[in-house]
Parts: structure tokens; C-alpha cells; sequence
């Protein structure tokens, strides 16, 4: 450490000087939150990394299942505050001049603004998602509020899986950012649980959630008292044998009710050490950090990557507040555009509504400028919360005009897209803007996808569930229809993270594009590229997976298939079950999707999944015109495959 | 799991690796060669896991830069041998783990296979990868781990000349054989009439649908056309279920994986190969009969009533038990044909094995240090490979030198570098990116950083009990940590 500090290397931030490394890493005080399978190891790290100050907050005690892997404790502490035996270990093993460990047995909850601003820096190993969810919007307010940035780094583990994530409130994306990455708990249906129960999870389910308060109706179930789970796993055993399920047992019995996450000491070590190096690197400035947020996967090979992440424009914590702005009456399209466009900074804005294109600076001579703005925006005087969009390369944030209507500037993923077909790449057309908008806010996993879907001219909403992310949208005005399925699916952004809850089920069919003005021979082409292009965005988020999958070598089925069908040239379908699942967060259940596709030809040829991705690696480094040059051909479709 | 395992302190990992994992950790030996910083974090997590015996290699006294990096060592022990005072620190995290220290030198060791033979696997920790240490093992087919750190940087790389994987926890295994019916799921499907249709899981509406699209056409439905037929049959949960699981008509239940069939083809001399080759042989014979494998009898879960949903499930079973059998007799014939003792064959690894027949991996090692195509231009994980080249330069001028190399040393460490990436005739151009990597690694002058270490540490102790537990899939077979960017790249030496 001392000699790493003592000279500058090749990713050194050039103002870099052994004493500002030595000092801050004096001087510096860091708030570790846990001290459990992570908490130990993070401090532990930190004292062997030369941090002097260091202050712990744990509320749990010490219990006989943690001694796998909190090597802090021993079979005599069972019952002890983990906070208090793991500080005190700590400090008598690496006693050091200067240095002190401050254990705290309490909530992080009981703590105060004051309390919190003292700390330069916190990492944080805690296992509950809502712990995390407090102690980000606590730091995100003392940013806001108070200008008082202390950067965090947050580790979680699941089995062989887990996460690091860096963030300083509200300059990079905050926890909550990250929620949509969180999956919705595996629950049991009532019904299957009351009267057709199948796998032993449904009787033991059944036992806790409705038997148990039937029967004991005086005794709240507790699952560290062994008595409670033993009449718990009684019960399960008999509804089982009641329906001749076989496969309860007592662990599984306990893995139920009481949500056990599997963790094992090498996982935890990997990711208290990273969050560590990065704190690290992040006090002394002796290297540069990683990227947003890491991910490790130890289950298949060894995979650990770090990915730049956005901040979610939605974001409930630290996305910007909506702003007024006022659009008075008469003022025309050229005086809004100009005023917007000066009040919000941007450079080259496209806006367009639910009946298409507004206005695009890119194509000035397109658009009558004289009009009023509320003519253009069909029932802007009597209807709420229609949106304008604005694309942009300006920073994501959502403006609330005093009429009611919102600007949604989309984020920068959607942005080069858009940019690149408006530049001509392919011959524009409202309806093909419109899908490529309506994939991507589906892709972008965005909570307001229904604001995006308003941008669709000629499409309805058939069936638009959002709290489950269903959607169905419907062409109309095409000959064929033209049915996008996203069901039960969330795709954060992020070029390589993708999850997906349930199920991603997607079938693209008709082409939308073109058809009208070419013949029929010219019809194919024309048509896969109009579908194409909605396949060009979806694949391009797919491939962006398999760059990782490949890396990760999750080199798994995952089947897409390219059918020949009537009139029109491909659908993408995907299926679940040969998807790979990967949960990666502690308690949290983060959980990821990745996947290989194995996309095969008409002639079903099979082509290697690792192509696939091996080229998007390649393209990642192209600006993006140049990939949607390319699969605006068939040619290029194939080189991208082959 | 057991009853009195429930909650114990294995309780958490047990339900990754099962009681038979846990069984096998227990049995197992590991040595490690050194009691480094690398070495001890990656030694904690296996007493902490469990493994019933370790044995430290190490001659050094504890130094300054011990205490300074490593959590295993205290100041009182400065001077004392190192190796002692790291397993008597390592030895109180868990009582079920003895770990000891052999003081005899490393070098003297090297001559003495007895010794080398005791482990399932060792672990070098030292820069030098030691190429007698890895002709040595692997002779003595014992798995080899070299792991080394310094600086932001660290390397892993396995040598084991075969590593045969049967459970390998691939979610992939559930086969329904929509497109492959047997005589009793015909005829329960047969047996479902329009009256039970809302009631049974939805894998038989796929069969349903599959075989009427087949009759009426002569091919199989795409996923599109399925989806239409299946939507005529109401709108039950198991009817939506099977919307979307419609893709799995496309599925060809007799198609194998590229990894299988690849699998299949290899020729292994069956009187002398592991027992897992004579399953492999049995399964090619199984799959030449049958045109599919032998059925893994596991069903997902499908919105259904308890009776039909138990049915199916016993149907399934009960093929995957009739395969089993047939499986199993190939498999002793086959045995016996190859004069191998018929206990060689246990019945649960047999049973395993079918389980598991669809997902097989098997990775083969190489003794190289180094590969040629490493630098290539095309290879993915270029900045991970220049931290392992790295590495071996710097082991080279520690050799020369006996001293780490400084920046001081970076003419001298770069011109090493060229000449020995001229040794493979390889080099084109000087690979974009090693200078920096050389670089960061001479500021570190040989020195370790402990979070380097305990994530090296911890990805080591993980890959270990993969090789002891014989679960999971191993990394295959050399990986860097790039503690800048926080990422590791893995790729294969061949």
C-alpha cells in the first residue's frame, strides 16, 4: 500500500501526489454499514488498506449459520452484537498507531444528518434492500439539500453471485436508480397454495401463510424459535402427504419461511474487496475507478465486469424535479422551440407528440413554424399530462409545462439511435419513429412507458398493464397486423445490463415501413428493413447482453428464431425457459437475465451464439450510425451474424 | 440437508453444494505453496467452508510487509516463521479445519512425489508459475492453481489435464420432449378430452397442438402458428402459460448441445479412461438407439390441478426411471467389456449422471505457460491477457535479478517483455496497452495490496471447492483481475 502510494502510475490522476494519497488515507473517516458476511471482511480490508478512521453500525446479533463466512466471530460469540465483537477483533488483531474502530449495535435509522455528514466516504454491506433504500435517500437529500456529497459504495451477495455499485448522490445514479434491476419476489398464487398445490414450496407456503394464522391464531410464527418451524414443517408434511407431493423437508421448510439466501465466505470476499479497492483508489486518487456498477458471477467460470450506468430519468429519489415552463397563448412552434431550446440547453432537439413530429432541427424546412403551439398538440387545451418529447443529447430530466403537458427528454441510448435516423440513414417515417420510440421505452424499462406509447400514431394500446410492464400494441393501420408482445419484462438501460423479470416474450412480425410506395418484389427488403428496424433495436439491446454473455461465458441456449413466415420476413421470439437466470443482490433479489441467443437462419443454419456477441464487441467502439447502416441491409444483417 | 444440519454453520453454503459437497470438503486435502497475503485470504475461505485438511509450504520468516498486508499474521510474530503463525491464526476460524505448516523447503519438496500425491489439489502462490511443480502435478494428476498479485493486479491459472463435470447446476435440463412422446404420455395426453383441458399443466396442450399441426401438415408448427391454435383453446392460466412456452414446439428434443455432441466423439481408451468416460460411452449408445437422451424426469412447475400435474410428473418419472435402467445395464456391459471392476459404477453417480446427461462439460487443460494466439488481435480479453504477460516478464527479471523489478527498471523490464514475445514469433507489433500494464505493475515494485488479494483470494478458495465438490463449472483455465477497471477476463491457454 505505502509503496503504491509513494508514486504515481500510468492511471494516476496526473495532479496526483504521494502526500495528498497518504494524507487523505490518514484523515479520511469511513462509515462501514454491517458487520456480516461482507461488513467483516470490508473491515478488515479497510484497516489493511491504511484507513485510521473507521466506524461501524450493525443491528444484528451473531448467529451459528454466519460462522461460515464472518470469520470475525467464533461459536462462543453466538448472541453477541456482530457490530461490537467484529469492531473489537479487529482493532486488537491489526492494532495500528492511530487507529480506532467505533462498533454502533442499532439501526442505521437511529443515526441523524449530523451524525451522517461527518463521514468522507461509506461502504456499506448490508443485506436488506430497504436499508439501502433509507441510507440512499438520506445521502441524496444531505447532497441536495445541504451540498454535502459523501460518495458510497454498496455490496451484495446471493450464493455465487453478487454486486458492487459506486455512487456520489446525485451526480452519478443513486440506489434507487438501480431498483428496476430488482425483481419482483417469487410469490405463490392464493389459489394454487388453497386448493391445487404442486411443489412442496406451495404446502410449506400454504402452512405459513394460511394455516399457521388459522391454527395459531395467538402465536405470531417466528422462525428463530426451532419449536415454530418444527410444527411449520409438521404442517407442510401433512398438506404434502395430503396431495402425495413429495420433497419437504426441514431446510427446505426453513428456506421458506424465512427467505434463505445461500452465501459462502468466497463470494463475500470478492465483493468487500472490491468495494474496498475501489474505496481505496476513490480517498487516495492513486487510480482511477471502475465504472458505475460491477458484477460477479462465480456460478459458471468466473465473471466480473463493470458497467457504466445511467441515471434513471424517473428516478423517485434523484432524478430533477419537474420545472415549469410556461407556454403562453399564441406563442407559435418557432418561438417555443427557440425558448425551449435556449431555457433547457439543448442542441439539436427533436420534439414530437402522440401525433408525430412536432419539430425536428435537423429538417427546419419540414415544419410550419407559425403556427400556434397548442394547435399542433390535439386537445393540449382540454386533456392533462400529454407529453411532448424531446430528444436531445442533453442530460435526462422531465420538464412539467404549465398546461399540463410534461417534456420528457429521453436519455442518451435512445438519443444516438434517433439521431442517427434522422440523419437519412433510412428514409424517416412517422410510424417507424414511433416503434422505434415504442421498443425503446419498453427496452429502457421506463415506468412511463405509457408516455412513450402516446408518441405512436398509428398504433393503440390494446392492452396496457404497466404495473406489470404487459403490453400489447396493436397496428392498425397496416394491412397485416403488426402485434408487439413485451410481456412481463423490465430491460434497464445501461449497454450490457439487462434483466428481465418473468418473461421476455417478444414477436415482431410485419414490417411497418415502406410498404405502400415500393413493389412487391422490393416489398421484402423494404419490409424486413421496417422491421428490421424494430429487430435492429431490440437485437441491438440483446447483442449488448451477449457482449457480456460472452464474456461471461455464459454460453447457454437461449433460443431466438428467425421464422419465414407468409408475406413478411422475420419474427424474433425468444423463450424463457432457456434462459439463464442470475440473481445478484443480497436480500434483494437483484436479479439478472443473460442469455445467448442461437439465432437461426431460414435455412436454420445454425450460427454461433459467440459470433454474435464477439461482433457487437467489436461495434460497441463504432459510433452508432454505422451499426444501423448495417442492419438496414440483409447483407449486413448476415455479416453481423456470420 | 438433514434435519440436524438445518441452521448449522454450513447451512448456508450446504444449499448450493448439498450435503455430499459438504462431505466431500470435509475429506479433502489442499496445499499451499506460500503464506503471502493471496495465499492466506485464499486459504481462510476454505477453513471457513470447511476442507478438511490444509498444508502451508512455507520457509519465510514474518517481515513488515507481512504485517502489513496480511490479517493472518500479528506484530508479535515479526521474525517468527511465517508459516506457523498463518496456520495457527487460519486453524481458530473453524475447528472442523486443521491446517498445518510444512517448514521443509518448497525445492526439496520437488523431489518427492509421495508428498505432492496427499492433495486433491495444490495451490502455488508464488510469482513463479514453477514449471517442475506443474510437470510434477500434472503426472500426478493433482489439479494445480497458480495465483499470484501484485499491485491492482492479479492472475489465476489452472493446470489439470482433464476436468470431467457432471453437476454442473445448469438450469438448463428441464426437457418436456413435446416433439418425442412415449406410449404412456401419449396416452395420457390422449386421455385429456375437452372437459380436462382447463385443468392439466400446459405442457399437454403443447403435445396436443404439435402432433394435430403435424398430422394436418407434415412439419412442425412454428412458434407463431402454435401460439394461434393455442389461443382457440380459452384464455385458463394454463393456456397463457402455454402462449408463452409456445416457442418450445420448435424445439428439437433429439437435437444435442455443441458441447455434448463434440463430447461424444471423442475417443478415449475405455479400459483405462475415469468411469465418467464408460457413462459418456453408454450415452452414445443410448442416444444411437433412441435418437434422445436418456430423460432427466424433472418437470417444471405448470399452473395446473395437484391430480393432473402429479400424473404428469409420475409419467415423466417413471420414463426417466425405465431410462435410467436401460442406461445403467449399457453402462455395466460396457464396463465389463473393458475389464473394469463393476464397482467402479456407483449407482448414485448413475443417477447423477442421467440427471445431468444434457448438461456435461468437460474442460481439458494444458501445461503451457503461454500461448501463442494470446495477443492475437482478435482475442476479446487483450488488456487481461497483457497483465498475465505482465506477470511473467516480471517473474523473468525476478529470476535474473533476484529482486523485483522498480520503475527504475523499465527499459530493462520492456525490452524483456519484446524479446520474449519475439520467442513466440507472434509479435507483430508491441500489444496495444502492455507498456501501461507493465508500467502499473513495476510501481508496485513486488509489493501486494491486500483487497487485491482477498478478491483474488476469494476467487481462488471458489474455483478450489468447485475442483473438491466436483460441482458447478470450473473457469477454464486462466483468468487476470484488473483492479483499475474492476474486472476480471478469463480465457483458455490450449
Amino acid at each position: 500500500m505505502a509503496t503504491i502510494l509513494s508514486r504515481a502510475g500510468p492511471f494516476t490522476d496526473p495532479d496526483y501526489t504521494p502526500e495528498f494519497g497518504l494524507k487523505s488515507l490518514a484523515t479520511s473517516k469511513v462509515l462501514v454499514l454491517g458487520a456480516g458476511g461482507l461488513g467483516c471482511e470490508i473491515l478488515k480490508n479497510l484497516v489493511l488498506s491504511g484507513f485510521r478512521h473507521i466506524e461501524c453500525i450493525d443491528m444484528d446479533t451473531i448467529e451459528t449459520s454466519n460462522l461460515n463466512r464472518q470469520f470475525l466471530f467464533r461459536s462462543a460469540d453466538v448472541g453477541k452484537s456482530k457490530a461490537i465483537v467484529a469492531c473489537e477483533f479487529v482493532s486488537k488483531r491489526l492494532a495500528r498507531q492511530g487507529l480506532t474502530i467505533l462498533p454502533h449495535f442499532c439501526k442505521i435509522q437511529d443515526f441523524d444528518d449530523d451524525f451522517y455528514s461527518q463521514f468522507s466516504i461509506i461502504v456499506c454491506g448490508l443485506d436488506s434492500i430497504e436499508a439501502r433504500r433509507w441510507i440512499n435517500e438520506k445521502l441524496v437529500s444531505l447532497a441536495a439539500t445541504m451540498g454535502h456529497i459523501i460518495p458510497w459504495i454498496d455490496g451484495g451477495t446471493e450464493g455465487f453471485q453478487g454486486s458492487v455499485k459506486l455512487m456520489i448522490p446525485t451526480i452519478t445514479a443513486c440506489f434507487e436508480c438501480y431498483m428496476k434491476l430488482v425483481p419482483v419476489q417469487t410469490t405463490y398464487p392464493l389459489c394454487t397454495l388453497a386448493s391445487t398445490p404442486r411443489l412442496p414450496e406451495h404446502c410449506i407456503e400454504w402452512a405459513h401463510e394460511l394455516e399457521w394464522p388459522k391454527r395459531y391464531s395467538d402465536v405470531d410464527f417466528d422462525p428463530d424459535i426451532p419449536e415454530h418451524v418444527d410444527l411449520m414443517y409438521q404442517l407442510a408434511k401433512e398438506r404434502a402427504s395430503q396431495f402425495g407431493i413429495e420433497g419437504v423437508t426441514k431446510a427446505k421448510t426453513l428456506g421458506v419461511v424465512k427467505n434463505i439466501i445461500p452465501a459462502i465466505a468466497s463470494t463475500n470476499a470478492v465483493i468487500a474487496a472490491a468495494c474496498c479497492n475501489e474505496c481505496f483508489k476513490f480517498v487516495t486518487s492513486c487510480a482511477e475507478n471502475m465504472r458505475d456498477s460491477m458484477y460477479y458471477n462465480g456460478e459458471t467460470g468466473v465473471v466480473c465486469v463493470s458497467d457504466p450506468y445511467d441515471k434513471a430519468a424517473d428516478c423517485a429519489v434523484c432524478a430533477s424535479l419537474p420545472q415549469e415552463y410556461v407556454i403562453e397563448e399564441g406563442c407559435t412552434l418557432a418561438q417555443f422551440v427557440a425558448g425551449a431550446t435556449q431555457n433547457f440547453g439543448l442542441q439539436q432537439p427533436l420534439f414530437f407528440t402522440a401525433e408525430g413530429d412536432l419539430y425536428n432541427s435537423k429538417k427546419p424546412d419540414a415544419f410550419v413554424t407559425d403556427i400556434p403551439v397548442v394547435k399542433l398538440i390535439p386537445f393540449a387545451d382540454r386533456v392533462a399530462n400529454l407529453q411532448i418529447n424531446i430528444v436531445d443529447s442533453s442530460r435526462p430530466s422531465t420538464l412539467k409545462l404549465s398546461n399540463g403537458l410534461y417534456l420528457t427528454v429521453l436519455r442518451e441510448v435512445v438519443l444516438c439511435l434517433v439521431d442517427l435516423w434522422l440523419d437519412g440513414v433510412r428514409a424517416s417515417s412517422p410510424v417507424g419513429w414511433a416503434d422505434l420510440t415504442v421498443d425503446l421505452g419498453e427496452l429502457e424499462g421506463l415506468q412511463k412507458s405509457q408516455g412513450l406509447l402516446n408518441v405512436s400514431t398509428n398504433r393503440q394500446i390494446v392492452d396496457g398493464d404497466l404495473s406489470q410492464n404487459t403490453l400489447r400494441v396493436n397496428q392498425e393501420n397496416t394491412s397485416k397486423g403488426n402485434t408487439l408482445l413485451l410481456n412481463q419484462n423490465t430491460i434497464v438501460s445501461g449497454e450490457s445490463v439487462v434483466s428481465i423479470s418473468k418473461q421476455w416474450d417478444v414477436d415482431l412480425a410485419q414490417s411497418t415501413v415502406g410498404t405502400c410506395n415500393i413493389g412487391p418484389s422490393q416489398q421484402r427488403v423494404f419490409g424486413i428493413g421496417g422491421s428490421k428496424q424494430d429487430l435492429a433495436v431490440l437485437v441491438s439491446k440483446l447483442l449488448g447482453c451477449l457482449g457480456v454473455g460472452n464474456d461471461l461465458g455464459w454460453a447457454d441456449e437461449g433460443e431466438s428464431q428467425w421464422d419465414e413466415c407468409e408475406q413478411h420476413p422475420l419474427a424474433l421470439e425468444l423463450f424463457k425457459g432457456d434462459f439463464l437466470e442470475h440473481t445478484v443482490d443480497d436480500g434483494g433479489l437483484l436479479e439478472g437475465w443473460s442469455w445467448l441467443l442461437n439465432l437461426s437462419d431460414h435455412d436454420e443454419s445454425k450460427l454461433s451464439c459467440k459470433n454474435v456477441s464477439r461482433s457487437w464487441k467489436k461495434f460497441q467502439d463504432v459510433p452508432h450510425p454505422f451499426i444501423l447502416t448495417l442492419w438496414g441491409t440483409e447483407l449486413a444483417r448476415k455479416s453481423l451474424l456470420t | 440437508m438433514n434435519d440436524n444440519e438445518v441452521n448449522s454453520k454450513y447451512d448456508r453454503q450446504m444449499r448450493l453444494w448439498s450435503s455430499a459437497g459438504q462431505k466431500r470438503l470435509a475429506g479433502s486435502a489442499v496445499c499451499v505453496i506460500e503464506a503471502n497475503a493471496v495465499a492466506c485470504e485464499t486459504v481462510k475461505n476454505l477453513v471457513l467452508a470447511g476442507v478438511g485438511r490444509i498444508v502451508l509450504v512455507d520457509s519465510e520468516r514474518v517481515s513488515e510487509e507481512d504485517l502489513a498486508t496480511n490479517f493472518f499474521v500479528v506484530a508479535e510474530d515479526t521474525d517468527k516463521l511465517r508459516g506457523e503463525c498463518a496456520a495457527k491464526h487460519l486453524g481458530e476460524l473453524n475447528p472442523d479445519s486443521a491446517v498445518l505448516h510444512e517448514k521443509t523447503l518448497f525445492e526439496s519438496l520437488l523431489t518427492d512425489p509421495s508428498f505432492w500425491s496427499q492433495f486433491d489439489c495444490v495451490v502455488n502462490c508464488r510469482l513463479d508459475p514453477c514449471v517442475c511443480l506443474i510437470d510434477l502435478l500434472w503426472d500426478l494428476s493433482v489439479p494445480l492453481l497458480h495465483v499470484h498479485s501484485i499491485g491492482l493486479y492479479s492472475l489465476v491459472r489452472l493446470y489439470c489435464e482433464e476436468r470431467t463435470m457432471v453437476e454442473t447446476h445448469s438450469s438448463r435440463a428441464d426437457d418436456l420432449r413435446i416433439d418425442a412422446v412415449w406410449d404412456e404420455l401419449q396416452e395420457y395426453v390422449d386421455s385429456v378430452d375437452e372437459a380436462r383441458l382447463a385443468q392439466v399443466p400446459y405442457c399437454v396442450l403443447l403435445i396436443k397442438v404439435y402432433q394435430k399441426f403435424m398430422r394436418e401438415h407434415g412439419r412442425r408448427p412454428s412458434t407463431k402458428e402454435a401460439r394461434q391454435r393455442l389461443a382457440q383453446l380459452g384464455d385458463g392460466e394454463n393456456v397463457e402459460e402455454a402462449i408463452k412456452k409456445a416457442a418450445l414446439v420448435t424445439k428439437r428434443s433429439s437435437e444435442l448441445s455443441e458441447e455434448l455432441a463434440k463430447l461424444m466423439q471423442e475417443k478415449v481408451d475405455l479400459s483405462t479412461a475415469s468411469s465418467f468416460w464408460i457413462l459418456v460411452e453408454a450415452l452414445k449408445q443410448f442416444y444411437k438407439k433412441h435418437g434422445v437422451l436418456p430423460l432427466s424426469g424433472s418437470l417444471p412447475d405448470m399452473a395446473s390441478n395437484t391430480e393432473e400435474y402429479l400424473k404428469l410428473q409420475g409419467i415423466y418419472r417413471a420414463k426417466h426411471e425405465t431410462d435410467k435402467e436401460e442406461f445403467t445395464k449399457l453402462a455395466l456391459q460396457l464396463s465389463s467389456q473393458h475389464n473394469r471392476a463393476a464397482d467402479q459404477i456407483a449407482q448414485s453417480g448413475i443417477e447423477l449422471f442421467v440427471k445431468n446427461c444434457s448438461v456435461l462439460e468437460v474442460h481439458r487443460g494444458s501445461k503451457k505457460v503461454w500461448s501463442s494466439d494470446m495477443l492475437s488481435e482478435s482475442n476479446p480479453v487483450l488488456q487481461n491477457t497483457n497483465i498475465y504477460f505482465g506477470f511473467l516478464a516480471l517473474n523473468t527479471f525476478y529470476k535474473e535479478h533476484k529482486r523485483h523489478a522498480a520503475q527504475k527498471d523499465q527499459s530493462e523490464v520492456r525490452a524483456l517483455a519484446i524479446s520474449e514475445l519475439c520467442r513466440w514469433e507472434t509479435l507483430k507489433s508491441f500489444p496495444d496497452g502492455l507498456e501501461l500494464v507493465l508500467d502499473e505493475l513495476l510501481r508496485a515494485e513486488g509489493t501486494a495490496l491486500h483487497n487485491v488479494c482477498a478478491l483474488t483470494g476469494g476467487i481462488a478458495s471458489q474455483e478450489i471447492i468447485k475442483i473438491l465438490t466436483n460441482q458447478y463449472v470450473s473457469f477454464d483455465n486462466c483468468l487476470t483481475f484488473d483492479g483499475v477497471r474492476g474486472q476480471t477476463g478469463s480465457w483458455k491457454i490450449e
